[in-house]
């Protein structure tokens, strides 16, 4: 065993062994946590847009029916507050996304905008600073509806630890999946 | 105590020397008793925020699956009353538990859930529920609805306050006093023609006196001439009496005595007969003391010519000028005055035949000549006591009177001397022939304007040529509202309405008697008929009216009270919050809009877009459901089987069923039509009065009084006919009306662009324009004298109200009379029963139930999770188990 000889020293190369474990062990806690709380904002965000993307239809098919000419005045006070919401917030979408092909689109437009306010810039940075791989290009989200009702949202994304000291790399590949049940309008009663 | 410390002290300074060992170690001590309570801190910390995050992904899949589950909406309440409840076609719970299940993976291994149990609440039947849902769909939807139909609500409210009930007050009241002064009229003409009579009467018996008298003269005469002869044949040794014995003087003796008994007779009758004409007269001059305080004058003048101190010359026009001055000019006192002036001429004519038939202190003269005839007949009564001695052979002494003993020095002046008819003058024997007279005086002041008459009788003649369109009244519904159905299916109507239906047809029957009094010339006693039709129609207008003038208290003053939040509501604009005033717009706008009434059910819409066609397709069926506190409240099978509210229910009427609230289909239809018409004839009652032509017919008598109450009356019922059959009107009238030359023709044109007269190229159109050319056919010449002095040549109206108020259709008008009559309780349990009704038929036709009880807004989810710690303290595993209770709803 190496025995010290003299005092001077000790503390100086105590503390530079024993510091680092210590910070190593906090950034890891926190980094860990930082993970699992990039995880369920993306996933909240995600059942958000879900939710309102389920409520599209309905919007949409009650935007239809205000065209008629009896409802005019109604109609032009809705459609003036959807076209301000659909450019500046995009919280819902005035097309027929809904009746076939490919959601996956209006669903990340969606996403970001219950994830950053419809800021695609910001939700790059948001995203990459969580620790999100690539950021928003790296995020992949799908959207589509099976049983003519039925809205599936899935997110995929790899996930880097962010305190990554030792280049372990990405920690892991994140999927999740919410099912929603469209609000359709499908009127039997309209002629 | 001390050798203790001392010997602690000393092992701590043993331990740090053997391991410390100076200053080697210090610093790893040291971070591990500093940090090791941070590191805790700090982790205990992040374990919250995990925590908290957990609980907010929890509630978030929660909401998310709920939200999947209140989008089960029933599409018949969405589509049909813009109502979200949750479909009642599959339990809520299993819903929910679907989407649960597949989002349950996002919470990944953070928690451990158990199943949550979903249920569905807050259900339609609450009205406070049911009043949000449709405040909500109607705040743009009403108010653009309203924006379309360009009401403004506040112009025409402020015009309704305007148009005074004072007006219509004022009018009844002098309806009433007219109808006083004409009922004792009627009386009094009623004992004109009793006096005519006893004075025929009175005449015969007077000539069966003279008649009588001749005979009992003659009859002396042959008992004379029989005795003489007698006497002639007697011979010297017969006895002067026994001419007595004689056959013939026995005959003549006997018709003597039967001429005497006649004659007395005939005296008795007289007096009785005189005796009721004095009664008769007297009753004639009792009936003018019961005249008006008006006519107080002429009564006086009577009573002055009773008491034989008439003075003639007397200015009776004073009653005008006095009548004048205390008038203060309305419309009411004018229409009296015209009515009392026609009066007043009567009274003269009868005043100037009075004076000539009865003479000044007759009561006294007839006192004298009833004691003179007793007299007689007294002396008459001897005679014939002495002519029956005669045939019984008494002696002469039995005789009480010496002087009637017959013998042969009797003679027929004898007989004239003693029992000649008494003079008697005090009543004119040519009585009957004056007061007829004075009859066919009062049948000449009975003859209207001849321009009045004619414009009166084309008038009605008109107005029952179209009354006799069926399809004016019943348009297009399958269930006819005809004058029948008001009352045999007025289930559930309320008093008011039935008693204005009631009041209408006598209304309408007592317009047609006095214009057949007016049209025939033949009737004899023209002045009475035409008393007795004016009275007739003078107590059925005051009915009416009255009706009227309840209906105006109840419905326009709580309208213009129950609005007035509106108004202020309505100033804000349709960005304003929604108060209550707001609230209240938009409860009326949803009843009024969103359903369907007999105008609009064949080709409008509901708010959501629905086809009211469809709804009528619908809505064949009846609703039973108990619990609500609406109108189906205990109606039962057993109502339909005795055939109480037998109809298809509200086969389209909705709106009316909105207003009036009755099951019976019919009987909403019924007493909305009254409501409208009521409401027509307050909105019309400036118009008419003020209209030039009518007002110059002020003047022009009796008739021309009248013809203003019968043309507010049809101008009103004609209104009503363009209503119900989809045409517009303005709403207040303000120079020309309908009822004139320009108007008629205008009417017509209005008439024929309805849309449901005329809108469809169909059978029922082709037979509706058919009957209607008919009917104009037939009253073509009539309309020709449909024409108002002061008609122009332009049809002007609406003037009193601007901009949208001068074309009103059915609904505007059932929109107001909702806002004025229906409360808002009242009206969401209407709509409540209503929605449980067509939604439970069509639900029944898809093969599921509907109950407003179980129609869910929203959903309650109770949920048991406990978070998977990070730090697995002992103990510390109850704190992350959780139990939550949520709500989501529409």
């Amino acid at each position: 065993m190496l025995k010290v000889k003299s005092r001077e020293g000790s503390v100086t190369l105590e503390a530079a062994i024993i510091l680092p474990i210590f910070i190593f062990v906090f950034l890891s806690i926190f980094g860990l946590f930082g993970m699992i709380n990039a995880r369920q904002e993306i996933t909240r965000a995600m059942i958000q847009a879900g939710k309102s993307l389920s409520l599209d239809p309905y919007a949409t098919e009650m935007l239809e029916k205000a065209n008629d000419k009896k409802f005019r005045t109604a109609e032009q006070y809705l459609m003036s507050k959807v076209r301000q919401a659909s450019s500046k917030e995009k919280y819902t979408n005035i097309t027929k996304w809904y009746e076939g092909g490919d959601v996956s689109g209006v669903a990340k437009d969606r996403f970001i905008a219950y994830f950053a306010g419809g800021d695609e810039s910001k939700a790059n940075e948001k995203l990459k600073w969580m620790g999100v791989e690539g950021g928003l290009d790296g995020l992949k989200v799908d959207g589509s509806i099976s049983g003519k009702r039925e809205l599936e949202l899935k997110t995929e994304y790899q996930l880097k630890f962010l305190f990554d000291f030792i280049q372990v790399g990405d920690v892991g590949k994140v999927k999740t999946t919410s099912t929603h049940w469209l609000w359709r309008y499908e009127s039997k009663l309209h002629k | 105590m001390k050798a203790r410390w001392e010997k602690l002290t000393k092992s701590l300074k043993d331990f740090f020397r053997r391991t410390i060992n100076g200053a080697k170690g210090a610093i790893s001590l040291f971070l591990v008793l500093t940090f090791a309570p941070l590191l805790s801190i700090a982790l205990i910390l992040v374990e919250g925020v995990r925590f908290q995050n957990a609980y907010a992904l929890v509630q978030e899949v929660i909401d998310s699956s709920a939200f999947s589950t209140l989008a089960y909406t029933d599409q018949y309440l969405d589509e049909r009353f813009g109502l979200l409840a949750m479909s009642q076609e599959k339990p809520v719970n299993d819903n929910f538990s679907k989407f649960f299940r597949a989002n349950k993976k996002l919470l990944g291994n953070t928690v451990d859930i158990q199943d949550p149990s979903a249920s569905g609440t807050l259900d339609l039947s609450d009205k406070a529920i049911f009043k949000e849902q449709v405040y909500d769909y109607s705040e743009y939807m009403v108010v653009a609805q309203m924006a379309a139909e360009a009401l403004n609500l506040k112009e025409l409210f402020d015009a309704l306050k305007g148009n005074s009930i004072e007006k219509l007050e004022g009018y009844v009241e002098s309806a009433q006093k007219t109808a006083d002064a004409v009922e004792v009229f009627t009386t009094l003409t009623k004992s004109v023609s009793t006096v005519i009579k006893a004075a025929k009467e009175h005449e015969e018996a007077i000539q069966n006196y003279e008649n009588d008298y001749e005979q009992l003269e003659d009859n002396i005469e042959d008992v004379v001439d029989a005795l003489e002869q007698a006497k002639d044949n007697l011979g010297d040794e017969d006895s002067p009496d026994a001419i007595w014995e004689k056959s013939s003087v026995k005959r003549a003796l006997r018709r003597a005595r039967t001429a005497s008994e006649d004659y007395r007779e005939s005296g008795r009758m007289y007096i009785a007969k005189k005796e009721q004409l004095e009664r008769e007269i007297d009753k004639f001059l009792d009936n003018i003391q019961d005249l008006p305080s008006s006519f107080n004058e002429l009564k006086g003048k009577f009573e002055q010519i009773r008491n034989g101190s008439a003075q003639s010359g007397t200015n009776t026009d004073n009653v005008t000028e006095e009548q004048a001055k205390a008038d203060d000019g309305t419309q009411g006192k004018k229409e009296q005055r015209a009515g009392q002036e026609f009066l007043k001429k009567a009274l003269e004519a009868m005043y100037d035949v009075f004076v000539q038939s009865v003479k000044p202190n007759y009561k006294e003269s007839l006192d004298q000549e009833f004691d003179q005839l007793r007299h007689q007949r007294a002396e008459v009564e001897k005679l014939k006591t002495a002519l029956t001695a005669r045939l019984n052979e008494m002696t002469t002494t039995d005789y009480e009177a010496q002087k009637y003993m017959i013998d042969e020095y009797w003679s027929r002046n004898d007989t004239h001397a003693y029992f000649s008819p008494l003079d008697l003058q005090t009543l004119s024997d040519t009585m009957s022939t004056l007061w007829e007279n004075m009859q066919n005086t009062l049948d000449d002041i009975a003859k209207p304007d001849p321009g009045i008459k004619a414009f009166l009788i084309s008038l009605v003649r008109v107005f029952s040529n179209l009354s006799q369109v069926g399809v004016l009244w019943d348009g297009s519904l399958d269930k006819q509202v005809v004058g029948s159905s008001f009352t045999a299916s007025s289930g559930g109507m309320n008093l008011a309405s039935g008693i204005g239906i009631e009041s209408l047809k006598n209304l309408t029957s007592a317009i047609q008697d006095f214009a057949n009094v007016l049209t025939d010339n033949s009737i004899v006693g023209k002045f009475l008929s035409l008393l007795k039709a004016v009275g007739k129609m003078l107590l059925s207008i005051i009915e009416f009216m009255g009706g009227l003038i309840t209906w105006t208290v109840n419905v326009v003053a709580k309208l213009v009270a129950n609005t007035a939040d509106m108004v202020m509501a309505l100033g804000g604009g349709v960005g304003n919050s929604v108060g209550e005033g707001m609230k209240h717009l938009l409860l009326v706008g949803y009843a009024t809009y969103n359903n369907p009434n007999r105008i609009s059910y064949k080709d409008g819409s509901t708010m959501t877009g629905h086809s009211f066609s469809d709804i009528f397709m619908l809505a064949d069926g009846h609703m039973t459901s108990s619990g609500l506190d609406g109108l189906f409240k205990g109606f039962s099978e057993a109502d339909l089987q005795t055939g109480a509210g037998g109809d298809p229910m509200f086969a389209g009427a909705i709106g009316e069923y909105m207003l009036i609230g009755s099951y019976g289909e019919k009987a909403n239809q019924a007493a909305t039509f009254m409501n409208m018409l009521y409401f027509r004839m307050y909105a019309n009652i400036f118009g008419v009065f003020t209209n030039e032509g009518l007002q110059a017919m002020n003047l022009a008598g009796f008739a021309g009084w009248a013809v203003k109450l019968i043309v507010l009356i049809v101008e009103s019922i004609l209104d009503a006919f363009l209503l119900v059959n989809g045409g517009v009107v303005p709403f207040f009238k303000t120079k020309d009306i309908w009822c004139s030359a320009a108007g008629f023709p205008k009417y017509i044109e209005a008439l024929r662009e309805t849309e449901v007269l005329f809108g469809k190229d169909n059978d029922k159109a082709k037979e509706t324009n058919e009957k209607l050319q008919n009917a104009l056919e037939d009253g073509k010449d009539d309309i020709k004298k449909i024409s108002s002095p002061g008609g122009g040549d332009e049809l002007t109206t609406g003037q009193k109200v601007k901009g949208a108020f001068n074309q009103t259709n059915y609904q505007d008008h059932l929109f107001l009379l909702i806002a004025g009559t229906v409360g808002k309780d009242a009206l969401v349990s209407r709509m409540q029963s209503l929605v449980q009704m067509e939604a439970q038929k069509y639900h029944k036709n898809q093969g599921a139930a509907f109950d407003l009880h179980k129609a869910y807004t929203h959903v309650e989810t109770k949920t048991q999770y406990s978070l998977k710690a990070f730090l697995k303290f002992p103990g510390l595993q109850d704190a992350y188990a959780k139990t939550m209770t949520s709500y989501s709803g529409y």
